[in-house]
């Protein structure tokens, strides 16, 4: 009876099983009887308390009187920002790096290789350390803060950029015009196979004069320098635009090295096709090799928005207030130490899966049909 | 309407129309090594010709420097009355009249049939979509896999695939057809109806050059075929005259060599 094979590996995997949950619980019982012994409340019933912690900045609305469960969404909402902007903007930088690297013009792609390079071969924290003391090596006090474009300010405190406020009606009309647009422009894609070149700025013109007609409530908030500071206008600080900036700039090389190897899986056979049918360079690369390439850079490019994730936690050494920064201050002002960390292990886990997911989603969508 | 196609007598080439493609002291090189040497060759219109040679010969090289695939380094070539260079323009103006046929089909994987055939038509000759998929069933039925439009290349025999290359390259009315070695990817049982479907093209009156080792083919619808040897033009002559009396040394070899 032993000898056989489904029985005997039935036995040996029941035996394991029993093994780790006797440690499991000796752990366990052992943290609960010392934690016990010296008084340190467990449980998650702090977090409906006030928490009374300091968050520098925040995307959503936090104040110090606001219960903990708020200030960790607060700290969740920071790290949730950060990594979509830079997801966004490396993906967008490295598909126009990766494929300037392939560029026969060799000063287009030694500029790349030379970011590429760069992003690739330092630790990301030296880049942020070194990014941030720039700040006050290089930009001007914010009496004389630099004015690049009208209403955009720079300086040692950070960007000042006109905010744009709308009332709901105004926002909902806005949605409204800009679905009908890109119902528009798909309809017409689908009847004619292709975009006038046009169609872009004519439906933004449209857009743009509907909502001049329909008298919509926009108001610009511009900044007005007032003496010692900026009023009015949206604070881009230091320490989130280098956050932001430095994580884009390595990430960038990243995903371009993933995208040369993508556009170089795309056998010459199909650049050969193309230039026979007399397809141009640029719509061979949008038509014909992006689309399969993308096939292949979909696993390696989920991984890297993984590290970006990741990464961000990095927010701490430029004093950012990322999620992980936040629990650091939850954990040694509550003493929750322990119930700290699983939320932590548990919200970067479920960020990282549900980013994974939806890779596996997107993958599965663009599969070649074979057979 | 292909088999009649096939039965038709083709127009004969007329040597006092202006050539479909003229090569004068042609030469091109990779690095050291001398590809294509002193090249002269005039294909008239509605001509078929048909290159044959060893690997290595530069028979298909020189087929893709009519389309500027491949760059040639010194003397002329004329296509269509355009001399190439390097303005990119005239290429691509070239390129949609010259439609090619590649050894492994080179399909775009991530296209239907039918998607293939509209690509270029509606990007390049700005048709509209619903005038392009007419036109790209019209030469389906031609090539006879009208029911294959909404699968994909991966789906398809290799047969059928060249067939769909086939009818892709016509979508744009190209005035001349390129083929490098159309037959030599594909299982034996398929040789015959890519070559059905070239044959019945060329009764159409077709400008047709052909990198093919398929004898038989040259034999029924060549106009010249043309040997090549180590990057040089060795013999060029009628079908009948070449398989029965070659002339050169490295045609007779060559000859033997394919017909055991």
């Amino acid at each position: 009876m032993l000898s056989d094979a489904r029985t005997r590996s039935i036995i040996i995997q029941c035996a394991l099983v029993a093994v780790a949950a006797a440690f499991a619980a000796l752990l366990v019982s052992t943290t609960f009887a010392n934690l016990r012994a010296r008084g340190i409340p467990i449980g998650f019933d702090f977090l409906t308390m006030p928490s009374r912690i300091v968050i520098s900045e925040a995307i959503l609305t936090y104040k110090s009187r606001d219960p903990y469960y708020w200030a960790i969404a607060t700290g969740l909402a920071n790290t949730v920002f950060v990594s979509a902007v830079v997801i966004v903007f490396s993906s967008a930088l490295g598909l126009v790096v990766g494929i300037t690297r392939l560029s026969s013009n060799p000063l287009a792609a030694g500029t790349c290789r030379v970011w590429v390079e760069v992003a690739r071969n330092s630790p990301p924290i030296v880049l942020l350390i070194f990014l941030y003391s720039l700040w006050w090596k290089v930009l001007p006090p914010v009496g004389e803060a630099l004015n690049p474009l009208p209403g955009v300010y720079a300086s040692m405190r950070g960007f000042v950029v006109p905010a744009v406020s709308m009332d709901v009606a105004t926002a909902g009309l806005l949605v409204i015009a800009l679905a009908l647009a890109l119902a528009a422009a798909g309809w017409a894609a689908a009847r004619r196979g292709w975009l006038p070149p046009l169609a872009a700025p004519t439906i933004l013109a449209v857009g743009i004069a509907g909502l001049w007609l329909a008298d919509a409530k926009f108001s610009v908030d511009w900044p007005t320098f007032t003496g010692s500071n900026f009023k009015g206008g949206k604070d881009l600080t230091p320490e989130l635009s280098t956050i932001l900036i430095g994580l884009t700039i390595y990430t960038t090389g990243f995903v371009a090295e993933i995208v040369r190897g993508g556009v170089l899986s795309v056998g010459r056979g199909q650049w050969d096709a193309g230039h026979s049918l007399g397809l141009p360079r640029g719509k061979i690369l949008r038509l014909i090799i992006i689309p399969q390439m993308l096939r292949v850079i979909v696993p390696p490019l989920n991984s890297q928005y993984i590290n970006v994730v990741k990464n961000s936690t990095l927010a701490i050494a430029v004093g950012y207030p990322d999620f992980l920064a936040v629990m650091n201050t939850i954990i040694s002002k509550s003493s929750h130490s322990i119930e700290g960390v699983f939320i932590i292990l548990g919200v970067y886990l479920a960020l990282n899966l549900s980013l994974s997911s939806a890779a596996n989603w997107y993958n599965r969508r663009i599969a070649i049909v074979e057979r | 309407m292909l088999s009649s196609a096939a039965k038709r007598v083709p127009p004969m080439p007329d040597p006092s129309d202006p050539p479909a493609i003229e090569m004068i002291g042609m030469n091109k090189w990779y690095g050291n090594f001398h590809v294509l040497k002193d090249i002269d060759l005039t294909v008239l219109r509605g001509e078929k010709l048909v290159i044959c040679g060893p690997s290595g010969s530069g028979k298909s090289t020189i087929i893709r420097c009519i389309n500027r695939l491949e760059e040639h380094q010194q003397g002329q070539i004329v296509v269509d009355g355009v001399e190439l260079t390097n303005d990119l323009k005239k290429i691509d103006l070239i390129r949609r009249d010259i439609g090619m046929v590649f050894q492994h089909f080179n399909l775009f994987p991530h296209l239907t049939i039918l998607e293939n055939l509209t690509l270029a038509p509606i990007w390049v000759r700005r048709m509209r979509r619903a005038q392009a998929e007419q036109t790209a069933m019209h030469y389906l039925e031609r090539v006879k896999i009208p029911d294959q439009a909404h699968k994909y290349p991966g789906q398809l025999s290799g047969g059928q695939q060249q067939r769909v290359a086939i009818a892709r390259a016509l979508c744009m009315s190209p005035k001349i057809m390129l083929f490098d070695e159309p037959t030599s990817a594909l299982d034996p049982e398929m040789v015959k109806e890519v070559l059905d479907t070239m044959i019945a093209l060329a009764g159409d009156g077709m400008t047709m050059l052909c990198v093919t080792h398929e004898m038989g083919f040259a034999r029924q619808i060549a106009d010249r075929v043309v040997f090549m040897d180590q990057g040089e033009i060795v013999e060029m002559n009628t079908p009948s005259e070449f398989f029965s009396h070659p002339r050169h040394r490295r045609s007779k070899l060559f000859l033997t060599q394919i017909l055991n």
